[in-house]
């Protein structure tokens, strides 16, 4: 049976390309290096090539992963922790580049791996609004055009002209999530979007996730919570030490995952 | 997008011929005037020459690397101007005097060499070794250095300092050091005001020649940019790149006559300098500012080549290693 479900997400067995295709990972296999000392100067680089310990144990953090993801999916990734699944995000969105295999895109993608990415706390909200969208390759007439909105949506008011430094942990990640949100994607991926701030907030932003993740949008989705990945998901892709063990409609790998 | 790219190229074109005549004009008694002109016209054709070409290629959707350069400039255009920005509204955000230090620091510093140094070295010189004017002299050294010094050094702490960006937004890795060369850069521009300023100070009266003073800036660019991608990669694998650097820059500016005149390096020494790209980029700077007379053809070509020569060192270098950055950040 998982077989059978297997193929429909493994591209090699695909009958041909349906046109319907966002991300299709091709074999993807990432190596890291391990050394038994972090070799960080030049000093320490002459010592132990010269001592001969220069050696590299290798870590296959994933290996020979393929799967589709088409127009509209809600693939959610689950796994122990360990097992991959950061890596994988990673690689999709050309952060990291694999060691081996490709992952082909037919669509921008926004991730959303972390709230605030490049904020800087000399500057005021306003500002960082600009330069967080920027990082997230929004363009200036979009921010522009979007600015009230996350104005609103953020609830900071005239906090919002004041250097960041002086925020409390929850404003900031208000300010964060209002920005990542505001987005209009092609591809989405979020991995284990952290619940912020208060009740009335994290209710507000949870209905924003579902609004973006069941509008069409094709979304990658990493979780812990299998209840959310039920919910949310169409399709679901279970890794375990760095290898494919199944994947499917999200109903039998979430009933083989709990098992 | 061929509007963009026709206006850009047009601009590009405009400056071009403008420096150009300018280096005709004022340089005429270095050359002979004719086969330069034509040289100059030949490049100007075909730079006219591959800006159509862009344009065509651009209307057919080909790939064209230029393009694609052309394309990543324009999608990040915003980023840049974002990370410049942050870094000027930053960089003296929490000072008293704030963006005031630009100037200061420049000239407090050429303040103490002129004390400490005039007696030995400024007065009494005679006409024509250069050094009649020294403070000025002093300071278009200063001024230079100092820019290409913090340039290396901002630059080289683009990506590490950037760390948590790189790691976590997809952003072309490049754009870090760059914008930082922008950035300072641009205070490097600001510098050249209280440079002008003590010049006519010292005696020297506003010239044409001022209207050349973008060659060094642009020619120091760059180098310097080359310098940077080339630094901030090296400092992700060999964390202490960064004290080596700080040693080297220190005799780097005293093997630059900065604070003396290059006569009073002893014979063998002298042609040395010609191995020192600062030392064109100083003369150049000084002969336009100070002496009103055209920089040496030779000088301008060596400076040139250096910079591109940098440019393409640390390209092929950041290039090579920039994927392997997030292992070690």
């Amino acid at each position: 049976m998982s077989e059978q479900a297997d193929k429909n997400l493994n591209p090699s067995s695909a009958t041909g390309a349906t046109g319907r295709e966002m991300i299709v990972v091709d074999h993807v296999g990432m190596k890291f290096k391990m050394t038994e000392d972090r070799v960080f100067s030049i000093k320490e680089f002459m010592m132990q090539a010269a001592k001969g310990k220069l050696t590299f144990n290798e870590f296959w953090a994933l290996r020979d992963v393929s799967f589709t993801v088409e127009k509209g999916d809600v693939m959610g990734i689950i796994g122990r922790n360990g097992a991959g699944k950061s890596t994988i995000l990673k690689i999709i969105s050309g952060i990291v580049k694999p060691t081996q295999g490709s992952v082909t895109k037919h669509g921008e993608v926004v991730p959303m791996l972390e709230l605030g990415s490049g904020f800087d706390y000399d500057l005021s909200g306003r500002e960082n609004v600009f330069l967080n969208g920027a990082i997230l390759g929004y363009t200036k007439e979009f921010l522009y055009a979007k600015y009230d909105e996350i104005l609103a949506f953020s609830e900071l008011g005239d906090f919002i002209n004041m250097p960041i430094r002086n925020y409390s942990s929850g404003m900031l990640m208000r300010l964060a999530f209002s920005i990542a949100t505001v987005v209009e994607p092609e591809i989405l991926i979020v991995d284990e979007i952290l619940s912020v701030g208060d009740e009335a907030f994290q209710r507000k932003s949870h209905a924003r996730m579902m609004e973006l993740m069941q509008g069409g949008t094709t979304v990658l989705f990493v979780s812990h919570n299998l209840d959310q990945i039920r919910e949310m998901c169409n399709k679901v892709v279970w890794l375990e030490g760095g290898y494919v063990k199944m994947a499917g409609p999200s109903e039998e790998v979430c009933d083989a995952y709990n098992i | 997008m061929v509007k963009p790219i026709r206006k850009y190229g047009m601009i590009i074109i405009a400056c071009y011929i403008f420096f150009a005549a300018m280096i005709l004009l004022l340089g005429g008694e270095h050359y002979p005037l004719i086969p330069t002109a034509g040289v100059f016209g030949g490049i100007l054709a075909v730079l006219i020459l591959y800006l159509v070409l862009l344009i065509i290629g651009e209307k057919k959707g080909k790939k064209m690397l230029s393009l694609e350069f052309i394309h990543a400039l324009k999608k990040y255009r915003f980023l840049i101007e974002q990370l410049v920005s942050r870094d000027f509204k930053t960089k003296y955000k929490r000072s008293v005097l704030g963006i005031l230090w630009s100037f200061l620091n420049p000239l407090m510093t050429m303040g103490i060499q002129y004390i400490v140094f005039s007696r030995l070295i400024g007065k009494g010189a005679a006409r024509g070794t250069g050094l009649e004017y020294y403070a000025a002299y002093l300071l278009a050294g200063i001024v230079l250095y100092n820019g290409f010094l913090d340039c290396s050094n901002q630059a080289m702490h683009a990506i590490t300092g950037n760390a948590s960006l790189v790691t976590k937004v997809y952003v072309p890795k490049y754009i870090y050091p760059v914008s930082k060369v922008l950035s300072v850069s641009i205070n490097t521009v600001l510098t050249m005001i209280p440079l002008l300023i003590v010049t006519m100070i010292n005696g020297v009266r506003p010239s044409l020649y001022w209207l050349l003073l973008p060659i060094p800036l642009f020619l120091v660019l760059l180098f310097a940019v080359g310098m940077g991608l080339f630094l901030s990669s090296i400092l992700v694998f060999f964390r202490d790149i960064e004290f080596l650097w700080g040693v080297f820059c220190s005799l780097w500016m005293y093997a630059t006559p900065i604070i003396y005149g290059i006569d009073m390096l002893p014979d063998w020494v002298q042609p040395l300098e010609f191995l020192n790209p600062m030392y064109y980029y100083i003369t150049i700077l000084r002969d336009v500012v100070i002496y009103h007379t055209f920089p040496e053809p030779l000088f301008l070509l060596a400076a040139f080549l250096m910079g591109v020569f940098m440019m393409i060192v640390g390209s092929l270098v950041f290039k090579d290693t920039q994927d392997q950055f997030i292992l070690y950040l």
